[in-house]
């Protein structure tokens, strides 16, 4: 005799999850097949597709076959160089989160439950405060005529005002500003749950405290920071309002490039769902290898 | 008495947190600041003054702003909304379903929103809304809202009740209730903090949204983002930085009461 | 009359399936009477609980047959079962008054408003809690929170109260005066329940029968005197009770009676069955410390000489372990006021005297 589940909700589990499934499954998942599809399909030349099957998207991504396509073949390096800028830019991003993120962290998560609640609190409102207006504010702070550079001005510690608008640099400092709270939440969690009983044995045999941080402590933690990392380098890769707003033309990154395919003149939609399904691809490939890791790691433990 | 130096502490972790707190909340500040300035040059400050926000209530754009807020407040309640009912089902079925063979794939699609880049998930969006032969407008926004809602409001929800334990509604059916009202009169109202949290959480996601939302959009259809952004295109105006602020002020409301929904009765149970 | 509550056939009960399925039951039939206070008695893990919940209809089962009078009920959700269940840890519903608490069943069995009123005023009544209706479960002490689960399950009059070891979160003062109310109350409203515990002695003080359970099998059902004076097997006799238990062989074999050799000594036994025992062969004895006699060793003797090996001082009791000759060792236990053994220490050379009538012999 089969054993059917138990439980009062358990019988009808299927007709719960099954508004989930379908609205998922029809609005993302089949969106993102039919753009696999589009990555292989003939450009139309005011936007959208025409159905006739061809690589030309992805040839025209990786391979440089000269103006008129008659000559022979080389590797295409302007959109690689995009690619591997940002990565590069998402990857920096990333580890100056990090610096600025374990302390602060490591901070909120040592302070008595009283405080420590505002502490987070103080870092969850930035997390899900508008992306956009925060770029903006950035922005606005570091444009040529801002508040900043107005006040060095005053101050008289420049005297040509520090132009950042446009530089990778005012890219790189967007990225950073927008995913820091990405990274702290996911840290503080895991140094949270640190027994710091650990701490004292390791102080007790004669350890010194930064020895401590980083031979007991942070292996210790290092999920949460493998998890805060992630957070913050995949959505930088496939940024795009930091690149627009503060990289102008000259900075683009995979997400400006990708916009640029369907909102811009260029408007090629094969490339562009060619160029998304790359990135999706190494989002996935870096979500796999942190899914492999975790399953290494449980086994070693044991589970 | 020689007081004991606390093993945990650090030299520096401070400053650096002041540092972080700095950076987070330093240009918000400002930008709230300025969209006080008198000056219709925003570069130097000439005093404090309201025009700006009488500018975006009553001034020449006032209209398209309007507009453009009852888009996003409208497609943000219908999205939060269908998203949650979406989520609160599928967090029952989940969390309350026992072992099943679906279940981890059931888990990879409710988070995968999450996981595709916004960029991507708006490409998709609009390749398929084209495909399908739907025209770009109010109900592609309203749509495509919906399906990235759905994680933001699942999270909190499950969160809540996997710390209800599943004697309430074997309580509930062994007094005679029917599975629906053992949902309704006893599993739903202990889950309502986490309901109330997730839903707000999806609202502001939906009401703060740009990327996907700017690809799926019609000609002529705006949300205070994505006037906004058109607008910031142009340079950043003192009215700019007004609405800026007042939508900046509305996150930080919904994001504090839905942190304040997720923590309530957490103590007792 | 005594008709049959609850009955239960061939209950048996797989986790899982295949090669890896975990066992919870294993083919447990018995009867439960109605009007009876019924107590399922085990160890955690012996599937007691699963049974309880089988009979609420919260857990499904892979084999078996369960009547509730005389009446198919397994394929029945626990909302059309005429059973309610007393929880373990209450499971109170947090947002209602103690008043809809206990009118919650009452309400969903669609009864008028002035019924379920009376009904449950005539229950906070009986669990002395009328003063608390209009409060939270969050502001009544655990005591409290356990007479309005009782009330709860009772107002809905059900045929039959499960009781999930309702006991075993109050502190012991309480779970004493619990005890002497639950009992009470069954016998005011007369009907059946049924409770389960893993502690023998409350399952002794409250119970009209027991039935133990271990390993998801039945191992004996009776009343308490039955299962502490008359254990079937080693589990019971060991669980139920204190009791010595001692290995011998059997010598000499008559239909009414054993000789049996234990620590050089030879044992004339009762039995009830010659057929389960054999000449030669090794049993069980289960003596009860209360059935063994201590007293200093005097020289004529031809009891069993022994040193104590520890005394501990119990209240009421004193207990002495004791070593035989060859090895073997048994616990005794005498009343604090039998004064010539209060002076015996440890070392002390004792000599002991069984009650053989209450020795239980134990074929295995």
């Amino acid at each position: 005799m089969s054993n059917p589940p138990h439980g009062v909700f358990a019988p009808i589990r299927h007709w719960l999850l099954l508004p989930s499934w379908l609205t998922i499954g029809f609005l993302m998942v089949s969106p993102v097949l039919i753009m696999l599809v589009y990555s292989f399909l003939t450009k139309e030349f005011r936007g959208g597709v025409i159905w006739e099957f061809t690589f030309a998207a992805y040839d025209q991504f990786f391979i440089d076959r000269g103006l008129f396509g008659d000559e022979p073949p080389q590797i295409e390096w302007t959109y690689i160089n995009i690619f591997w800028r940002s990565t590069w830019q998402a990857g920096l991003a990333t580890l100056l989160c990090l610096f600025i993120g374990f302390p602060t962290a490591y901070y909120i998560a040592t302070r008595p439950a009283s405080t420590r609640n505002i502490w987070v609190f103080l870092i969850t409102i930035p997390y899900w405060v508008n992306l956009l207006i925060r770029t903006v504010s950035m922005k606005f702070l570091i444009r040529d005529n801002g508040p900043i550079n107005a006040w060095l001005l005053q101050t008289g510690l420049i005297t040509e005002p520090i132009s950042l608008i446009n530089t990778p640099i005012a890219v790189q400092l967007g990225l950073f500003y927008s995913y820091l709270p990405f990274m702290v939440l996911p840290l503080y969690a895991a140094i949270e749950r640190f027994d710091f009983s650990l701490s004292e044995a390791a102080a007790d045999l004669y350890a010194h405290r930064w020895y401590t941080l980083w031979h007991i402590i942070i292996p210790n933690i290092k999920a949460g920071i493998i998890a805060g990392c992630i957070l913050v380098f995949i959505p930088s890769l496939g940024a795009f309002l930091a690149p627009d707003l503060l990289g102008g033309a000259k900075n683009f990154m995979i997400g400006s490039l990708i916009e640029e395919q369907f909102k811009g003149t260029a408007g090629n939609w094969p490339f562009g769902a060619a160029a998304s399904m790359i990135l999706l691809t190494a989002v996935l490939l870096v979500m796999m290898l942190h899914a492999r890791n975790q399953k290494i790691d449980a086994a070693h433990q044991g589970h | 008495m020689r007081k004991v130096q606390d093993i945990r502490r650090y030299q520096g972790f401070f400053s650096m947190t002041l540092l972080c707190m700095l950076l987070l909340y330093g240009p918000l500040i400002i930008v709230m600041i300025y969209s006080f300035n008198d000056s219709p040059s925003i570069i130097r400050w000439e005093g404090f003054s309201l025009r700006w926000y009488y500018e975006v209530f009553f001034g020449l754009e006032a209209p398209k702003f309007k507009k453009a807020a009852f888009n996003s407040f409208s497609i943000a309640i219908m999205a939060a909304t269908t998203a949650t009912i979406i989520a609160v089902a599928a967090a029952v079925g989940m969390i309350r379903g026992g072992q099943f063979r679906a279940k981890t794939a059931s888990f990879a699609l409710l988070s995968l929103p999450l996981m595709v880049p916004e960029i991507v998930t708006a490409v998709a969006t609009l390749i398929f809304f084209s495909t399908i032969g739907f025209v770009a407008g109010y109900a592609t926004i309203l749509v495509a809202h919906i399906v990235f809602c759905i994680p933001f409001a699942y999270l909190p929800i499950a969160a809540r009740l996997e710390n209800i334990s599943s004697i309430y509604e074997e309580a509930a059916m062994d007094l005679y209730a029917s599975r629906a009202q053992a949902f309704f009169r006893v599993l739903m109202p202990l889950m309502l903090p986490g309901i109330i949290s997730g839903f707000l959480l999806a609202f502001v996601i939906s009401l703060d949204d740009f990327i996907i939302t700017n690809f799926v959009k019609g000609a002529g259809v705006e949300t205070l983002p994505t006037a906004i952004f058109g607008a910031v295109k142009q340079g950043i105006k003192p009215d700019i930085m007004a609405i800026s602020s007042l939508l900046l002020f509305l996150s930080i409301v919904f994001v504090t009461f839905s942190w304040f929904a997720s923590r309530i009765g957490m103590k007792h149970s | 009359m005594n008709q049959i509550a609850i009955r239960i056939s061939g209950m048996t009960k797989y986790y899982g399936t295949g090669p890896d399925a975990v066992r919870a039951l294993h083919d447990v039939s018995f009867e439960i009477r109605n009007n009876e206070f019924f107590t399922l008695l085990g160890p955690s893990g012996c599937g007691k609980t699963t049974l309880l919940r089988i009979i609420g209809g919260f857990e499904e089962y892979s084999e078996g047959k369960l009547e509730l009078f005389d009446e198919e009920i397994q394929d029945l959700p626990p909302n059309r079962r005429p059973v309610n269940t007393v929880f373990q840890h209450y499971a109170l519903f947090p947002h209602l008054s103690i008043r809809d608490n206990v009118g919650f069943g009452l309400k969903m069995l669609g009864k008028p408003d002035s019924e379920i009123h009376r009904q449950t005023n005539k229950m906070l009544d009986l669990v002395r809690l009328s003063e608390y209706a209009d409060r939270r479960p969050s502001q009544l002490s655990g005591g409290q929170k356990q007479r309005v689960a009782l009330a709860r399950a009772l107002a809905p009059e059900p045929k039959v109260l499960l009781l999930d070891e309702p006991l075993s979160a109050l502190d012991l003062k309480l779970r004493q005066s619990m005890r002497h109310e639950l009992k009470q109350i069954r016998e005011q409203l007369g009907i059946t329940f049924i409770f389960v515990t893993h502690d023998q002695e409350e399952a002794l003080i409250m119970s009209d029968r027991i039935a133990v359970m271990s390993h998801g099998s039945l191992q004996q059902v009776g009343t308490p005197e039955e299962i502490y004076n008359h254990p079937e097997n080693r589990f019971v006799a060991d669980f139920v009770g204190e009791t010595n238990l001692v290995q011998g062989v059997i010598r000499e074999l008559c239909s009414d009676a054993a000789c049996v050799e234990y620590a050089d000594q030879e044992l004339s036994l009762a039995i009830q069955n010659e057929n389960l025992f054999a000449t030669e062969q090794q049993v069980h004895l289960s003596i009860r410390p209360e059935h063994i006699n201590i007293k200093p060793m005097s020289s004529e003797s031809s009891n069993l000489p022994a040193l104590i090996k520890e005394k501990t001082f119990l209240g009421t009791d004193i207990q002495f372990l004791c070593r035989l000759k060859g090895g073997n060792e048994l616990t005794t236990r005498v009343q604090t006021t039998t004064t010539d053994c209060a002076t015996l220490l440890p070392g002390d050379s004792v000599e002991l005297t069984i009650d053989t009538k209450k020795i239980v012999l134990l074929g295995d």
